[in-house]
């Protein structure tokens, strides 16, 4: 009975948690035309200053772009129809808890690595459609084009 | 006969348009560009799909990101304009860091300080949604408990100060690193005006 009891309790313990908002790990800094930012079911139109959470989906329309600047001081910048997520970013230098994952599904990122990377060189990955790149302190420049209808 | 003769021709026109297109680099749909890092050095990226493992390591060196090849090419200026140009565009200003600093024992800046308070408040009220984390530190005159608290009243002056020039940060952190992390290492009770600073980090 003290099992179940404990099971129930673990149960409401970890739904209270999935409603918890994730944490902000960043803030649109720039933005031009339509852009998004959010879970797919809950995006919100993107403005200087709307905060990004992790997990969130940030996605640009036709002719538009967007510049983020994560907590940690990396910057991200979109061009024009692009999805890209951010599923990983732990930034607690006295823990030692340093990591940056992120994935592009289609369009243009321009990557601007920060304090992560400085402190661990090894702890930045960008998972794309097809690979993964693994990134050492730096600045680099994706395209993934849209897949063929 | 003349559909015989058209047939072979265009086979022919194709095969010589792949060649012209391998002899002007003409860069894959989805590929991965390393360019140099905004403080003058380049890292690298290491790349791994099905095609295999590669590293990029030279400002312009790409490789295609689409499974097709492991091999590393340049892209042309002009391509990387077309295609990379609203994205570089939209890049957010660089995070930078300023350094104040104070007199002894005291929470008054110095002259020079003072005097570039009005050009840093301008530079920080010009940034999209700026945030401030604002860090106060000490020599090591005094006592550490003593200092930890003269760490944290500098930076709640120079957060002041710059309120009272317009700023108006979206978020903002004071802390206060007391004598713990000196910019000069020294020996206890050494009057150092370097270590008496606050350092204005914005992003």
């Amino acid at each position: 009975m003290a099992a179940i009891a404990s099971l129930v309790l673990l149960l409401v313990a970890s739904a209270a948690r999935a409603n918890e908002p994730a944490a902000v790990i960043g803030y649109v800094k720039t933005v031009v035309g339509e852009a998004w930012v959010g879970p797919p079911d809950s995006a919100v139109r993107a403005q200087v200053g709307t905060p990004i959470h992790l997990g969130a989906t940030m996605k640009t329309g036709p002719g538009a772009s967007l510049g983020v600047t994560l907590k940690d001081d990396t910057v991200m910048s979109f061009g024009p129809n692009t999805e890209v997520s951010v599923d990983d970013f732990l930034f607690d230098p006295d823990r030692g808890d340093l990591k940056l994952g992120a994935s592009i599904v289609r369009g243009t990122l321009n990557f601007i690595s920060g304090l992560i990377a400085k402190m661990r060189p090894d702890a930045q990955t960008v998972r794309t459609p097809t690979g993964t790149i693994g990134v050492r302190g730096t600045h680099f420049l994706v395209k993934i084009a849209n897949p063929s209808p | 006969m003349i559909r015989c003769i058209g047939a072979p021709a265009r086979v022919l026109a194709r095969g010589w348009l792949a060649l012209l297109c391998v002899g002007c680099a003409s860069s894959p749909n989805s590929y991965v560009m390393l360019v140099e890092s905004p403080d003058g050095t380049t890292g690298k990226v290491y790349v791994s799909d099905a095609a295999g493992s590669r590293v990029l390591e030279r400002s312009g060196q790409a490789t295609a990101l689409d499974g097709s090849s492991a091999a590393t090419f340049e892209v042309p200026g002009e391509q990387a304009r077309r295609d990379f140009g609203g994205t570089l565009d939209a890049q957010p200003p660089l995070p930078e860091t300023f350094v104040l600093n104070f007199e002894s024992s005291a929470v008054r800046m110095t002259p020079e300080s003072l005097r570039r308070l009005p050009e840093l408040a301008a530079l920080i009220r010009e940034r999209p949604a700026a945030e401030l984390v604002i860090v106060g530190h000490t020599d090591t005159v005094g006592e550490v408990a003593f200092n930890e608290r003269l760490g944290l009243a500098r930076a709640r002056t120079v957060s002041v100060a710059l309120a009272a020039q317009g700023v108006a940060p979206l978020s903002l952190v004071l802390e206060s690193r007391g004598e713990r992390d000196l910019l000069v290492a020294t020996p206890d009770e050494t009057d150092e005006p370097r270590n008496r600073r606050v350092v204005v980090s914005v992003r």
